[in-house]
């Protein structure tokens, strides 16, 4: 990883200790204090957003590292969602998974303004970035709260909880799927070419239709098994997500191109 | 009517399958993917998901007045029956009977001529259109290089294309990867070109007939999860 030292990287390196500051409050049982060091690391990562936007020029939504930056300013937000709305706790995983999403910016991408391939010059390709990347944040979170669930020996609040959480994420996640298929429609022709990277996708997409309709058929009463749902879901995501090391995926759609 | 309990372990047993089946493709590879997708083997299990879907939505009752419920299952099926038409072996069929438009094929064209011909596989004897595709020019966009070490990159292809009908020039197009042009049911894709040998591009051209279901099934399936999960069940207080 090369440390970078403009104003940028050092907000977010900013963002990712005081997020994990909060975490480790948390961790031990100060939650309002954690609380409020976690709004702190959300300002913080609001100011190097808004410092994004100003150098660029434009909305700071239109690559990688920006997606990714806009993910680490979205955890707050999410928590507060869960906390307020769905009354799900659990907002230290949402800390952890900030941190790590602001490593993935500062680490694998480059804030350096990017050539775009004439492929990935669709208005449609942010959008689906981010509401993919975000569904893959709630999956994230619910596979926290399904663990918690088998560890714990009552577990059916946290079964609820992940329950609720697939239910955030996995419109999104159809709603990812897809915008994928829309653009790839209007740039080569077909909404879907089987490749492997889309049949994890797609596997992962069914395992929580299956997760539905086996809760539908069972309810709570194997919780466990409704757990081991959401994992395998999780699993076939990251499988997605790593199936193709990230330099890879860009060499691919170079292929795809001409 | 079917019972629900057969209706639901069905359902349940195919989406494994199929789950199982997704994983086997991501194995293999995209290509023999493709062909086992669609072959006539999984045409009837397609259908038979279909007619699983439509049955549920028949059999449940709070599928089939539920709207939310009921788009999430009738748009899958929307999906898959837009989908299957855009296969070769509808086209197939769609031929043998002599009705339906040329599914997909290539178009070759060279730099200031026009042509009506289509190239479909098995490549035999071109088929033809009902009116000409002429391509006036095309062109390579870079991006500027700060130093002169640094390789080529493609900031765009574009090629300048004219529909003649007759003798009568009816419509004029760009055509862009991300940009395809779409005339008389058919769409116009940029496939591939050649500025050393000949100067020729190829167009792939891809009928329409199944997009408008596949939209609207996108469509459906869209609107039921996002009505069904977020504002019908986060807003209970147990499931």
């Amino acid at each position: 990883m090369n440390m970078n030292f403009t104003i940028q990287y050092l907000l977010i390196y900013q963002t990712m200790m005081i997020y994990i500051l909060a975490f480790t409050i948390y961790k031990l049982r100060h939650r309002k204090a954690a609380w409020f060091v976690y709004s702190l690391g959300f300002v913080v990562s609001l100011i190097s957003g808004v410092y994004r936007g100003f150098i660029v020029g434009r909305f700071p939504l239109q690559n990688l590292f920006e997606v990714f930056l806009f993910l680490g300013i979205s955890v707050f937000p999410l928590s507060v969602i869960c906390k307020k709305v769905l009354k799900i706790d659990g907002e230290h995983f949402d800390m952890l998974i900030g941190a790590i999403v602001l490593c993935a910016a500062v680490s694998i991408f480059s804030g350096t303004i990017q050539k775009l391939l004439p492929s990935l010059q669709s208005p449609l390709v942010v959008p689906y970035l981010a509401i993919s990347i975000l569904a893959y944040i709630i999956m994230a979170k619910a596979v926290c709260q399904a663990g918690a669930g088998l560890v714990k020996k009552s577990n059916n609040d946290c079964e609820l909880s992940a329950y609720k959480l697939v239910c955030l994420g996995f419109p999104l996640l159809t709603l990812g799927l897809v915008l994928w298929s829309v653009w790839a429609k209007q740039a080569w022709g077909d909404y879907w070419s089987w490749d492997p990277k889309e049949m994890w996708a797609l596997a992962a997409w069914l395992i929580y239709i299956a997760y539905f309709h086996q809760s539908y058929i069972t309810g709570v009463k194997y919780a466990k098994i409704n757990s081991i749902w959401i994992f395998a879901g999780f699993v076939f995501i990251v499988i997605t997500v790593l199936w193709v090391n990230l330099p890879r995926i860009f060499a691919d759609i170079h292929n795809y191109t001409m | 009517m079917l019972n629900k309990n057969i209706i639901l372990t069905i359902s349940f047993t195919l989406i494994i399958a199929l789950i199982i089946l997704c994983v086997i493709g991501a194995f293999l590879g995209a290509e023999p993917t493709e062909r086992a997708f669609s072959s006539v083997p999984f045409a009837v299990f397609w259908t038979g998901f279909i007619s699983l879907l439509l049955a549920g939505i028949f059999s449940f009752r709070n599928i089939f007045t539920n709207p939310a419920m009921f788009a999430m299952h009738f748009g899958f099926a929307l999906v898959i029956l837009g989908s299957m038409s855009e296969t070769e072996n509808y086209s197939a069929i769609t031929d043998r009977f002599g009705i339906g438009k040329i599914n997909r094929g290539k178009i070759i064209l060279f730099e200031g001529q026009s042509t009506n011909l289509i190239r479909t596989e098995p490549y035999g004897v071109p088929k033809t259109l009902p009116f000409s595709v002429k391509l006036n020019n095309f062109r390579v966009e870079y991006y500027p290089k700060q130093n002169p070490e640094e390789p080529n990159l493609v900031k765009g292809y574009f090629s300048d294309v004219e529909i003649i009908e007759g003798a009568n020039v009816v419509k004029t197009a760009s055509i862009e990867i991300n940009k395809p042009l779409h005339y008389a049911g058919y769409h116009f894709y940029q496939f591939s070109l050649d500025e050393n040998l000949g100067r020729y591009i190829i167009l792939e051209i891809i009928s329409d007939t199944g997009v408008i279901i596949v939209y609207a099934g996108f469509a459906f399936v869209c609107f039921g999860t996002f009505w069904h999960f977020w504002f019908e069940r986060l807003a209970k207080k147990r499931y």
